[in-house]
């Protein structure tokens, strides 16, 4: 037997088995970007500075609330900062709060930061609570049962009364509006014309606009066309491109009643001989104003205007360039509007594939009523493609629509059952989609011609038909109604019932 | 053993040695069992908690990053020459489809048990004891072993008792088991032992170290903390998701 140093017997290092990992459950080391952001959220949320005093704190939430100071909007930063100093007793910064939540339906914690408020006297606090006394949204939630509508509101006027006549401007407007208002116990016309000049004179910019508009009601008083244009101009030079949009209807009518006064039945008496270069000049004044904040209202009523020369010289080279301008920034009814003009050539030169692509445009666009721009493009592929009708698109495009209860989309699928185009015919299939065409239109006041001439397509269709396979296509319609999700309860209720009683 | 420690019978100064040694060995074992334990009780419990976190806000954020996208590519068809907006289209894209894989991952994973029982804590102990590849002196041996442990450590995850126990009765005898042999062979492959139960008790403690200064674990324990004091972070990071969500729509349909 070898008798040696235990020392001998030990293997070298490298014999030493290799190490293996065993536990197979050790995270990853590649980070996440959901729990970074989900842990960097809460900690954020956790650390709301508390050092820092009420003022300060709700003058931050103030600058994420309303994207002041290069400050991006940011509701969540503006609720935490009001959060901290409504808790040290902030009034203001409690109001604020309370109407943050309100956006947010977090009713029951906005009422209770509202009574904060209006305990500390916090004057626009009083002012909404009166106001929204009766509302349950608000009435529900009340720790205090006891509140008095008209000493509310009375404690609010004298709130805003003393900083009013302290100056401030803001507090001026506020009271006018207090003093405008009919049903006020302090209703007084002088009172809010004299608290309104007062603060549109220290350039407030809404003040302004509020006053022109009071001096330019010609059954007022204290009308007074010049002042109010004066008001109005003032306003547009603070950056409020709705003056700009009035004083163009002004110059353009020479009436404050608005555009479609007249096809509304409403005569206004004339203020000024109607100028269209003045208004022309003021609508672009708006658009370039609109722009700044992405809007596009302006630049396709102009190209409207000019579109269809009501009002204007009707001139195809500016209405293109307006719709175009709008459409290209995204404003969903340009698009719409050059698709359907493009199409018909009417007005502007018919084009197929500029109609092609402002339908498309349009259709992705759109949000609630998304299935009239896809109905509008199946329409499109059937009947006005420049080299001839695409069966398959328009097949698509209006099954895309029909799916969501759009009449005309199922209308035009049936007929394309009906006459095998871009499908082989199928007459179960055509009669099912014009007996939802049918339902979908049934009962709804403005559509009556076309619901008769759906009904007539179905029953001209079904003399070609065998009893049994007209019962096949209304259990399929009948199936379809009860599948489908997308309706509004009401249009639902109409459609089950326009089935039943369309089917005699 | 008794005899030797009373003294009635002569105790050669190896035999002495190989006592102590194997107290240690066996205290060390203890250790190495109890951290295994500690490091695989933490993963598994980061793992049910990454599911509820998942679960509860995962589609949230993919949601709210879809509409980031689809804002920032209506804004790109509104300026669609600037390079900024460009870069922020294609960025918040890329980030939507990433967060979208990333929740849909987690989500299409089976639920895990939940809780660990004291029971199945025990078995793991004692299979851990009996098959922990440190342990093994041969590297065929240690091959083995670590297979085994893997599945201990499967078992664990998924709160099975019954595998664990079963993996402990098949394992059945050591076959390195030091017996018959002289007392210098066996000081030298017990001293051997206690270097690898050592550096794999290090190796461990690095490992929990490692894991506890994960994201994941921060957001669990603040979550956890938070959840203690009758707080309920996950829901409230919910809620206010839940707003932006509405927010960006709409900013979107604007």
């Amino acid at each position: 037997m070898e008798v040696s140093l235990p020392i001998s017997h030990m293997p070298k290092n490298e014999q030493l088995p290799a190490t293996v990992p065993t536990n197979s459950t050790l995270p990853q080391a590649q980070s996440s970007g959901l729990i970074a952001r989900g842990l960097a959220a809460i900690q954020q949320s956790l650390s709301v500075p508390e050092k820092q005093d009420a003022e300060s704190l709700f003058k931050k939430g103030m600058r994420y609330r309303n994207d002041e100071g290069g400050t991006p909007q940011n509701s969540e930063q503006a609720r935490a900062y009001f959060l901290a100093a409504a808790t040290l007793n902030h009034a203001e910064a409690q109001y604020e709060l309370s109407l943050l939540l309100g956006e947010y339906n977090e009713w029951p914690k906005a009422v209770g930061w509202l009574e904060k408020s209006v305990s500390l006297g916090f004057g626009p606090a009083q002012q909404y609570l009166a106001k929204l006394l009766s509302d349950p949204l608000i009435a529900d939630h009340l720790s205090n049962p006891n509140y008095d509508e008209s000493q509310l509101y009375r404690q609010a006027s004298a709130w805003f009364e003393e900083r009013a006549k302290a100056g401030d401007p803001a507090a001026q407007y506020d009271l006018a509006l207090m003093h405008w208002n009919e049903e006020a116990t302090n209703y007084s016309p002088e009172e809010a014309m004299r608290w309104m000049k007062a603060a549109a004179e220290q350039d407030h910019g809404f003040a302004c606009l509020r006053l022109g508009e009071w001096l330019l009601d010609d059954k007022a008083p204290h009308h007074n066309t010049e002042q109010g244009i004066y008001w109005f101009s003032r306003a547009a030079e603070l950056g409020k491109s709705h003056a700009c949009q009035r004083l163009g209807d002004l110059y353009l009518l020479g009436h404050m009643g608005g555009r479609y006064a007249s096809k509304r039945g409403e005569k206004s008496s004339q203020l000024i001989p109607p100028d269209k270069n003045s208004a022309v000049s003021w609508y672009e004044r708006q658009i370039e104003l609109e722009k700044e904040r992405g809007s596009f209202m302006g630049a396709q009523s102009l190209g409207r205007l000019y579109l269809f020369g009501d009002y204007l010289d009707q001139n195809m080279l500016l209405a293109e360039r307006w719709l175009l301008h709008a459409a290209n920034a995204g404003n969903l009814d340009s698009q719409r509007l050059l698709g359907s003009e493009y199409t018909s050539g009417k007005r502007l030169k018919r084009n197929a594939t500029a109609a092609l692509h402002w339908l498309k445009m349009a259709e992705q666009n759109s949000s609630s009523s998304k299935h009239c721009d896809q109905y509008q493009l199946g329409y499109f592929y059937e009947h006005d493609n420049d080299n001839a009708p695409n069966y398959l698109d328009a097949i698509m495009w209006y099954r895309n629509a029909a799916d969501q209860g759009e009449y005309r989309a199922q209308k035009g699928l049936g007929s394309l059952y009906e006459f095998g185009r871009g499908v082989p015919t199928d007459y179960v299939q055509a009669y099912k989609w014009y007996a939802l065409s049918v339902a979908n239109s049934y009962g709804k006041p403005g559509i009556r011609d076309f619901h008769a001439v759906a009904i007539k397509a179905r029953d001209v269709l079904a003399q070609k038909m065998i009893p049994s396979h007209i019962a096949e296509a209304r259990q399929l319609a009948s199936d379809w109604l009860g599948n489908i999700t997308s309706l509004h309860p009401a249009d639902y209720e109409l459609a089950r019932e326009g089935l039943v009683k369309g089917a005699s | 053993m008794n005899l030797q420690e009373k003294g009635w019978l002569k105790v050669l100064p190896e035999e002495q040695e190989l006592a102590r040694l194997d107290a240690q060995q066996k205290e060390l074992e203890e250790q190495l069992v109890s951290a295994e334990l500690s490091l695989e009780t933490a993963a598994t419990e980061i793992e049910r908690f990454k599911q509820r976190y998942y679960r509860a806000v995962g589609r949230l954020y993919a949601e709210l990053d879809e509409l980031e996208a689809k804002i920032s590519n209506a804004r790109l068809k509104q300026a669609p020459n600037d390079p900024n907006v460009r870069a922020h289209a294609k960025a918040s894209e890329e980030r939507a489809k990433r967060t979208a894989e990333e929740a849909g991952f987690v989500e299409s994973q089976p639920d895990s048990e939940p809780e660990i029982t004291p029971t199945l804590k025990q078995a793991y102990r004692r299979a851990v004891k009996l098959m922990h590849p440190d342990l093994a002196l041969t590297e065929k041996e240690r091959l083995r072993r670590t297979a085994l442990m893997a599945q201990i450590n499967l078992a664990y995850k998924r709160g099975d008792l019954a595998a664990i126990e079963k993996l402990i009765k098949e394992y059945g005898e050591d076959p390195e088991a030091i017996v018959g042999e002289d007392v210098a062979s066996r000081i030298v492959k017990t001293i051997r032992r206690i270097a690898q139960l050592r550096r794999r008790i290090d190796e461990v403690k690095q490992e929990l170290e490692a894991l506890k200064k994960t994201d994941i674990y921060r957001l669990k324990q603040t979550i956890e903390e938070q959840e203690a004091n009758r707080g309920d972070p996950l829901g409230d990071l919910a809620r206010d998701l839940k707003r932006q969500i509405v927010e960006k729509q709409r900013k979107a349909y604007a």
